[in-house]
This record gives structure tokens, sequence and C-alpha cells, in this order.
């Protein structure tokens, strides 16, 4: 399979944007930079419009879906548009009672942790996600040379959450089956990588110049754990954009331990959080790896000439790299002040 | 989804390794299993609320195989060597005797030691010193073991040392075992001049540590293990579809592997029984037959041909059995009458205590089949085959086999011919010997 024609990467739109050169190794003049969670809870006219909307409902809602992806890029003129959605909407989709219960996150009715529980779940229809696709192309027609980033949760973390039934401290549960019973565990991750593959899918060949998977509780696995027991299935995952030439781009929190075996799976590009610097991310990756990061989002908070400082500090161990994309460690917090992203964008498009 | 590469006929330990190991390279491996189950003669039971293994309970250390397999899959920090409590021996008269902890398939490394004077008597024993003067000459290679061991440390040593022994490792006489079956001693004896030299200087050579080792939990977690990787690798497993002939392996698709006997030729073998008892005997606490009994061929006091006190020889099976013991007996020929009544009889006089139906807690019986060794003739050509008939007894011989089919079948699929032998198969004790060992 190839990407359609008229693709924005295809056509002319994205495939020469500073972020798609810098996925593909190619340092553009000036650095790129976005931000994960740029879409949303930080944003007034965010909170504006989610007024009266419940979050998921929003998700599979592609004219809200599209305008709340819009909203960072035309704020803080950030180089790429990263999709507003959720890692458990592929869950939802293939019928999967969850919900998004704010301040608290996901919280899936029915945990899935035995034998039985994972034969319940079904495989996804691809067309259930007409909505997300609906939605990508909207964005897409509207962000012309922007290009967009599509993305899915990694099957550890999308499992640890259905496991654990919702967010939990260092996913005991999820981790205890995985040994207690490894092949539910093998198969609750296949299904995962099933659907969070085709979600993925559906973005890309929707329009998304590239794809990011995040792992977000990576942290919480051993190397061995996350080798023998995780790695084969993201990259099951990853294998669903098997013949589309886009960048993937790999994340993780606390990937520090596993950051190879992470990008080994097939990934182009890694995304390293703010725990080890990215001089010694790419130490640990042996050079040549593409990165994005690593904005500490705590120092968001701190005095202008501290984040600046920081930011300086985290460009300039990032020409280690081939090339670099700037980004947070982790996601923009909802109590982010949205002005402190603008300027990062102004100053990391400054330093060139 | 692509169209099958592979097709694995047969989910046992050897159908398991070759499909793993086809399907981390990327291949899209199907594998058919008779059976609703996997793992063929490595497979658990539950006896007496304890989960314990039914068929294979150890593994040899040989070439660190199998060590090496369940490192891979995540079981490294679980592998475990039995107690040092050294094994039995039933004798055709008498009470049992401890084996002499220092030789080597019953041929003492020491003929003047008390146990094994204790086994032989004194007469025998200084025949058997006789070895130490007789000149070795080499000439002959196609003596038999028994006959090498008559001639250098006579009649007792045969029959009342290296035939049980013999017996349980390899179910032959030693009169029938041709001597280059045995690893080095024809070579050693050379060396050292002397039978008892020659044995001395092997058990040298051996590794530190024990001849088998074991999983804590069983070796059955292998096969849970492998299991999973299949269903993470993405392996189609179709169960319970048996497939009759070689006629009718052309129906499957991709490259065929045939990991299961009867297939290319009517299964031919023996049948091992064995006999599982959990016991609540605090006699039994003291272990007084160290991890076990070898039956000397022709004793008539038992139907058994070897015992195992499985919760003596491994450590984490005691604690987990909590007080209660786990015997395991096994059988070449299962006797008339009531089975469990046999096993338990058997083990009050292997076990040298009594042990009343009371103390039984639950039995199992399990019949295993050990298919003989395919015969060149019985190898249709173009057809890949692993497993016991091919690879030698025990574990460690299958899966090193298993292991090296892959890689041709990978390195063939990569990029052309390769060479087309079988990987060096040995002989290892099989499972009688392995009760014990």
């Amino acid at each position: 399979m190839t990407l359609n024609t008229d693709h924005p990467l295809l056509d002319g739109r994205t495939a020469n944007s500073p972020i798609i050169r810098a996925y593909r190794g190619d340092r553009p003049e000036t650095t790129p930079v976005w931000f994960m969670r740029q879409a949303g809870r930080s944003l007034p006219e965010y909170r504006k419009l989610r007024e009266g909307n419940e979050m998921l409902e929003a998700c599979l809602t592609p004219d809200l879906a599209s305008e709340i992806t819009m909203q960072p890029v035309r704020r803080h003129n950030v180089d790429a548009a990263i999709f507003f959605s959720d890692i458990v909407i592929p869950a939802k989709l293939a019928g999967v009672e969850v919900e998004i219960v704010p301040g608290r996150g996901p919280v899936f009715a029915n945990p899935v942790r035995t034998a039985a529980d994972v034969a319940k779940l079904h495989p996804i229809d691809p067309a259930a996600f007409a909505p997300i696709r609906e939605a990508v192309a909207q964005t897409v027609a509207q962000l012309g040379t922007t290009p967009l980033i599509g993305f899915a949760g990694a099957p550890f973390t999308l499992a640890s959450y259905m496991v654990e039934g919702g967010p939990s401290k260092d996913q005991q549960r999820a981790r205890t089956l995985m040994y207690s019973d490894p092949q539910t565990w093998a198969t609750l991750l296949n299904w995962c990588a099933d659907i969070a593959g085709e979600f993925l899918k559906a973005q890309i060949e929707a329009g998304a110049s590239a794809a990011q998977l995040f792992d977000s509780w990576v942290g919480s696995l051993s190397e061995q754990q996350y080798v023998r027991r995780v790695a084969p299935h993201s990259k099951r995952a990853l294998s669903h954009l098997r013949g589309y030439d886009v960048p993937k781009v790999h994340f993780g929190v606390g990937s520090g331990e596993v950051l190879q075996a992470m990008h080994s799976i097939g990934a182009d590009v890694m995304g390293v959080d703010w725990r080890i610097p990215l001089d010694e991310a790419d130490r640990r990756l042996g050079g040549g790896v593409p990165l994005q990061g690593n904005i500490d989002p705590a120092l968001l908070g701190a005095p202008w000439h501290v984040l600046e400082a920081h930011v300086r500090d985290v460009m300039s161990r990032g020409r280690v790299a081939p090339s670099h994309v700037v980004n947070l460690g982790h996601g923009v917090g909802p109590d982010t002040d949205p002005d402190v992203l603008t300027k990062i964008v102004e100053l990391v498009h400054q330093e060139g | 989804m692509s169209t099958t590469e592979f097709t694995v006929v047969g989910g046992g330990i050897a159908g398991l390794v070759v499909a793993r190991r086809l399907a981390m390279a990327g291949q899209t491996v199907r594998l058919i299993e008779a059976s609703d189950h996997l793992g063929g003669t490595v497979a658990s039971h539950l006896v007496g609320g304890l989960n314990l293994d039914a068929g294979a309970e150890s593994f040899a250390t040989r070439g660190n195989t199998v060590a090496d397999l369940a490192r891979e899959l995540g079981l490294g920090d679980d592998i475990l060597s039995p107690g040092d409590e050294g094994a039995w021996l039933q004798p055709v008269d008498g009470p049992a005797l401890p084996l002499p902890a220092t030789g080597i398939l019953g041929i003492p490394a020491t003929p003047l030691d008390k146990d094994t004077i204790a086994v032989i008597g004194l007469g025998g024993a200084f025949r058997a010193q006789l070895d130490s003067l007789i000149p070795w000459f080499g000439k002959r290679t196609d003596v038999s073991l028994g006959a090498l061991v008559r001639r250098r440390m006579g009649k007792a040593v045969v029959e009342k040392l290296v035939a049980p022994v013999v017996h349980g490792v390899y179910s032959l006489h030693p009169n029938d075992l041709p001597l280059e079956r045995v690893a080095t001693l024809k070579e050693r004896l050379a060396l050292h001049g002397s039978l008892a030299a020659a044995v001395r200087s092997m058990r040298h050579a051996m590794p530190a540590g024990t001849a088998v080792q074991g999983i804590r939990g069983g070796i059955n977690r292998l096969v849970t293990e492998l299991a999973a990787d299949l269903t993470t690798y993405g392996v189609i497993v179709e169960f319970e579809r048996r497939i009759e002939s070689v006629e009718a392996l052309a129906d499957l698709d991709g490259t065929v592997i045939v990991a299961a006997p009867g297939i290319l030729a009517p299964v031919r073998g023996r049948t091992v029984t064995l006999a599982t008892l959990v016991l609540d005997a605090p006699e039994l606490d003291a272990e007084p037959r160290g991890s076990g009994v070898l039956v000397a061929p022709g004793c008539t006091k038992v139907s058994a041909r070897a015992l195992t006190h499985a919760t003596a020889k491994w450590q984490w099976l005691k604690e987990q059995a909590e007080g209660r013991h786990v015997v395991r007996l096994s059988y070449n020929e299962v006797p008339a009458g009531d089975f469990a009544e046999v096993a338990r009889r058997d083990a009050e006089v292997l076990l040298g205590v009594s042990l009343p139906a009371e103390a039984v807690v639950d039995f199992a019986r399990r019949d295993w089949t050990r298919p003989a060794p395919l015969a060149p003739a019985e190898r249709a050509d173009g057809v890949v085959v692993v497993g016991e008939t091919v690879g030698g007894t025990g574990l460690a011989g299958i899966v090193t086999h298993a292991n090296a089919a892959a890689d041709r079948l990978l390195a063939l699929a990569a990029d052309g011919p390769a060479e087309d032998e079988d990987a060096a198969a040995g002989d290892e004790p099989n499972e009688a010997a392995k009760e014990v060992s």
C-alpha cells in the first residue's frame, strides 16, 4: 500500500516542511518546534469550545476535533499540528465502555483482567474510524504546508489503563498480569496494537504527515520486561503503517532505560522526556537518530530567564543529533500560561 | 494478512521452539496441534492441589541449550539445581543402598570405597580393583559397555551397579550399549589405562554443578512462555487438527516442518507410565532415599523402575508442598490390578517407610509414549523434521536440534540453500534416569 497522490506528503505541501525534514534526519535551517498536548486544556479558546461537550464526544465530532487541533497552530505558530484526540478513542470505537472523568483520566467500566475478559474484545471495524478520517481531512485542508502529526497510544499504555480500569500509580496490576498469565497479556496487547495501528493508519491515510506512538507508562518497566513483553506489540502497532513512507516518532515517559529498545521497533525519531539530556539520549542511541524534546514542563512556570536558558541548553545539546525537533519532555499541563509557549516558539525559531 | 510461509505440525517443545524462532524472525507461521493444548510431554497436572510437571521435570545442563532458552523466556532467575542428596539403588535382593556418588553410569571411581563394597561385597570390590592392574590395549572398538566393565571390573560391578544405572539412563542392559555411546569413556580409558581412572577424569572434567536443572514452578513453565511468545509474534495456532500422513502434508501452506511422531512413520516406541503420589507422611521428612531410588533390572520386589522423591530433589517444591511429600514412580510396564495401590506399595518398599492408604492425599497416572528414532529410510525427501524422533531423547537434544533446524530454514528463506545436515543429536539421560539423577 502507498499513500494517495493527493496526500500532503506527496503533493508538495509538507514533504519539505522543516519538521518533516528534521524527522527524516535532514537538519533544516530553522529548528522546528511543537508541543505535546498543545491542543486542548491550556487554551482558553479550547475551554470555551468544550463547554457542554464531553471530552470523547468532542474527539468524535469532526468539526470540534478539527477546530481544537487548529487552535494552537494559529496561536503559537508551531511547526506542526497534533491531532486532537485521546489514546482510548480506538478502544471506544471498538465497543469498549470508557469515559474521560475530569480530573482523573480515562476510566473503563469493565477492567480487562482475565482471558475471558480479553476474549470479549472484538477486532475493530475500520469503518468505525470515519469521524477520525473526516476530522483529519478537514484539518489538513486548513493546515496548508503545516504538517499534521497523527498519534496513538502504545499497546502497553493502553492495556495498562484497561487492566487497571483507569490511571494508576505504577501499573502494578498490568505488570502482574504480564507474569501471571503471559498469554492473556500477549493477546490483550495484540488487540491494543491492532486498534492503535488502525487508528494511526486512519489518520495517515486521511492526510497526517507523521505518526507518533505514545508509551506514557513505559517508565514503570524494566528493560527486560519491555523487550520481552511489550516491544513486539509496539512493533506490531507500527506494522499497520507498512508501505506508508511517513516518519514515525516513538515517545515514552521515563524511557531512559529503554530508549534503544523503543527505537529498535521501527521508529525513525525518538521523543525524549526531561529526565536525560539530549546529548545523553544521543549517546544511548548510538548516534544517528533524530531526536525530539525535551524541555522540562515544570520549567514552563519558572521565570522567563530560567526557562530561556533551559531552552537554549536543550537546543545546544540537540545539535549532537543529526536533527532535532524541539518539544516538551511531556505534555503541556492544564495550568500552563499559553503565552509562555508562544514565546518558546519565537525563541526557537529565532535561534535557528 | 500475508500468506503462511511456514506450517509447523505438532505443538510439542520442538514445534514450539521452531515456530517461535521463525515468527520472531518475521516469518508468517501457522502451528497445527492434534490435541487441545501445547507442550507435548512437557505438561503439568494438578495433584493434591499442587501444580506438578506431568512429564519431563528437569533438563540436562549440557550445552546450556535449555537454560539459554529459559533465560530468553524470562525464566532465568528461576533456573534451579536439584539438591545434592544423592540417589539410592534397589538391588535384586536386600534393602536399598546408597549409589556410590563418585561413579559414572554406576562404574565406581574408587572400587574399594565403603558405598561400593556395600553394594557389590568385598570380593566384588577386590575384583573391581584389578582394573588398575589390567593393561588396556584398546584394540577392539565394537565392544559393549557391559563386556568392557565385566572384563576389567568383574560381573558384580556390571550386574549390581552398572546395569541399574544404565537401564535407568538408556533403557538398555550394558551388554547392549555400544561403548561409543558413552561420550569420551573410550578415549579417557586409552589415556589413563584403567576404567576407574577414566571415570575419575570424566568426573573431574564435568562442569561444576549438577548434570540436570529444573525451573521453579516446574519445567512446564517453558510451555506457558513459549505459547505466550507465539501469541506475541502472531503465530496462528490451530488445535485439534490431526495430520495423519505424509500425503496430508501436501495440503498445508508454505514450508512444512514435521514436529510430531506418527506422520512419516507409524509411532513405534515404548510407553513410560508415571505414577505421582502426594503423601502426608512425616517419616519422609528425613528423606530416607535422598533424591530417589533406581531399581536393578530383575528386581521383583517392585514393579517400578525408578522413584523420585520430588520434594527432596527440588527445594522449591518442598516449600510449595508445605510439609507434604511428592513421590513419582516410573514404570515400563504397568502391572495388573489397582495401579494406585501398586504405586503406594512400591513407594513403601523403595522408600523403606510405612505408607498406609490414608497417607495418600492424591494419586495421578500419566502414560507417555517415547517414540523410537526415525529410520533413515523413513525420512521423506525435503521434509524438515524436528522432535524426539530425530533430536535424541531429552529436552537439551531436542531444543538444540530444533534451534538448528530453525536457523537453517531462516538461512534458506534469506538466501537460498544452506547445509542440509541435522545438528548433532546426542542421547541424554531419559525420563527414568532423570528421576534420580
